[in-house]
């Protein structure tokens, strides 16, 4: 015993504090294991944060691929464009349209679901991302077809088509263009006597609170389908300087720049939007 | 004077012996009754732990469990992180195919851990195993906890989760009511049955009179399940249950609407009624009017809620 005492007296004291710790744990153990000899047990998870609420494009396409371009007016007299929302957890949820208003095109939107063939009321998409080439490993175009869900009716939808209500329409105008004195005056693009833009005032149109389709009606897990139709008219006895010349389309003229936003809206009638 | 000198010299070496001793001593005494503090708290664990205690003439009777919790042996993901909330339980162990979505093999693609989501399911096993008799027959309480997480970073840029107990009754609420729980599954039909809860306490989930035999190898495997969407619950050909076990879950959200809607202010009769409809002939109005809120309520667990604890209790 003298001999144990002495050896541990000429221990260094971070030798010395090392035992004491040993000693402890081995005390510690056998109570921890004591502990755990119970009645309960449990199991720990994390939760997902839900996922935002995403625009994408048509077919498995992202955002990026949301093309409007190339429209030749003299062609036809309408023109759809094909995107998607990811609404995520969201049970329902705004789309906004703003767009400059150079060319006289009537705004309209639909709800669209995908059909296997070609036919004359579809709408073709050209899809970047779903198929692979299995030599190559690179991602092919796939032509993908559309048609309006003509059969969708609900609070904002009547057969397919939703209601697209215009926040500041120019009722002076019958080409229902953006009227600049509805919004606020610091929320003005241009000024009122340039001559260049002379029409660009942007028209803001929104659909509030549209469902997600539950069930997949549309086909795809995590999207809802829409397309713009776009519809103008031409008349070509008319040039600049006539009146009426700006009610009609023209190749001629001007770029129009469209946003789309989407934006969640779960409020319910006790809580109803801001 | 030498003497007095060699004399004096050697009552003070005297002394300094004593004192050295005597400090040794003291020593000597504090780690004993250290060592006692440490087994009589040591002691006090063991007997806290006992469900009976009985006293008996001069000694301390203690009756340990009549049972012992036997569960897989893997430990769950988030193991540290659940330890540091020093829980008065032991830990559900899981395997790869019997979690609570907290095994590595469940992270799934573009994530970094594993975590549940609404339309994540899986099972979860146990078993009982009796001490003292050859059976025995117990309740099974099940329940949840919730907990928001903060992060802390030293300065050696190591990242600690600290853990709070949630104590909001709704968003306790609306995770105890989202995580279904199952006694049955059917792999033919993918369809479950044997809802767990309790017809007389909202949102207790007791499975009652399990009966279990010492050495029995057989785990109970309990089934959870995270609706998606309201339709896994209401619309007849898309339910996550067999049909027999309809009226069951219908009376169960309706007896529970403030768990499975947020800012459900329809009576229990009503919605027992609406979502039985629901369940032959849809309506666009009456579903979208309950899945909004059920939607709600789980937007509500993803944006505030960061972990959640099962447990299982033994009554």
């Amino acid at each position: 015993m003298k001999r144990i005492m002495e050896y541990f007296k000429k221990l260094s004291l971070a030798v010395k504090i090392q035992i004491a710790l040993a000693l402890l744990c081995t005390m510690i153990i056998p109570v921890y294991a004591w502990l755990s000899y119970q009645d309960k047990i449990e199991a720990m998870s994390k939760i997902k944060e839900p996922p935002s609420i995403n625009l994408a494009s048509g077919g498995d396409d992202p955002a990026l691929f949301i093309n409007l371009e190339n429209i030749d007016v003299s062609k036809s007299t309408e023109k759809y464009f094909v995107f998607s929302v990811e609404p995520g957890k969201y049970s329902a949820y705004d789309i906004q349209l703003s767009h400059t208003t150079n060319i006289p095109f009537t705004y309209e939107l639909y709800r669209i679901v995908e059909v296997e063939n070609e036919g004359e009321d579809t709408i073709e998409y050209t899809d970047h991302t779903r198929n692979v080439d299995a030599e190559t490993g690179l991602e092919v175009e796939t032509k993908l077809y559309y048609r309006i869900m003509t059969n969708k009716n609900d609070n904002v939808t009547v057969n397919g088509k939703l209601n697209l209500v215009d926040i500041n329409p120019d009722t002076s105008d019958t080409r229902i263009l953006g009227n600049e004195a509805a919004l606020a005056a610091n929320r003005k693009n241009y000024s009122a006597s340039d001559d260049v833009n002379k029409y660009v005032k942007p028209l803001y149109s929104i659909v509030r609170k549209i469902p997600q389709l539950n069930q997949n009606e549309d086909g795809s897990k995590d999207r809802d389908y829409f397309a713009i139709k776009l519809t103008w008219q031409i008349n070509s006895n008319l040039s600049e300087g006539d009146t009426g010349y700006w009610d009609y389309a023209a190749n001629n003229k001007e770029t129009d720049i469209i946003y789309i936003s989407a934006k969640q809206n779960t409020y319910t009638e006790d809580t109803p939007s801001p | 004077m030498k003497n007095l000198i060699r004399r004096r010299r050697r009552a003070s070496g005297d002394t300094e012996n004593r004192d050295k001793r005597r400090a040794a001593l003291l020593k000597l005494g504090a780690l004993l009754v250290f060592c006692v503090i440490v087994i009589v708290i040591g002691s006090i664990a063991w007997f806290a732990m006992n469900k009976e205690n009985s006293a008996g003439g001069m000694g301390v009777k203690a009756k340990g469990l009549p049972y012992i919790i036997e569960t897989r042996s893997g430990s769950g993901y988030y193991s540290n992180i659940y330890n540091s909330l020093n829980s008065d339980a032991a830990e559900w162990k899981i395997s790869s195919a019997h979690n609570f979505d907290n095994h590595s093999s469940a992270i799934e693609e573009n994530e970094e851990e594993p975590a549940l989501e609404p339309g994540d399911h899986g099972s979860l096993e146990f078993r009982i195993n009796p001490i003292n008799s050859d059976s025995l027959t117990v309740d099974c309480l099940f329940d949840i906890k919730a907990y928001s997480a903060t992060e802390t970073e030293d300065e050696h840029g190591v990242t600690t989760t600290t853990l709070t107990e949630i104590n909001d009754s709704s968003l306790v609420g609306y995770i105890s009511a989202h995580v279904m729980l199952f006694t049955n599954y059917d792999p033919q039909t993918g369809k479950y049955s044997g809802l767990i809860d309790n017809d007389n306490v909202s949102l207790e989930r007791l499975l009652e009179d399990q009966v279990y035999r010492k050495g029995e190898s057989t785990y109970t495997t309990i089934y959870w399940y995270w609706p998606e969407h309201l339709s896994d619950l209401t619309d007849r050909d898309n339910t996550i249950y067999a049909p027999s076990e309809h009226e069951n879950v219908i009376d169960y959200i309706a007896r529970n609407r403030n768990g499975f809607f947020k800012d459900c202010n329809d009576s229990e009769s009503k919605v027992r009624t609406d979502l039985t409809n629901l369940y032959t002939t849809y309506s666009n109005q009456i579903y979208n009017h309950y899945n909004l809120r059920f939607d709600n309520a789980d937007l509500d667990i993803g944006n505030n809620i960061s972990y959640i604890v099962l447990s299982m209790q033994i009554k």
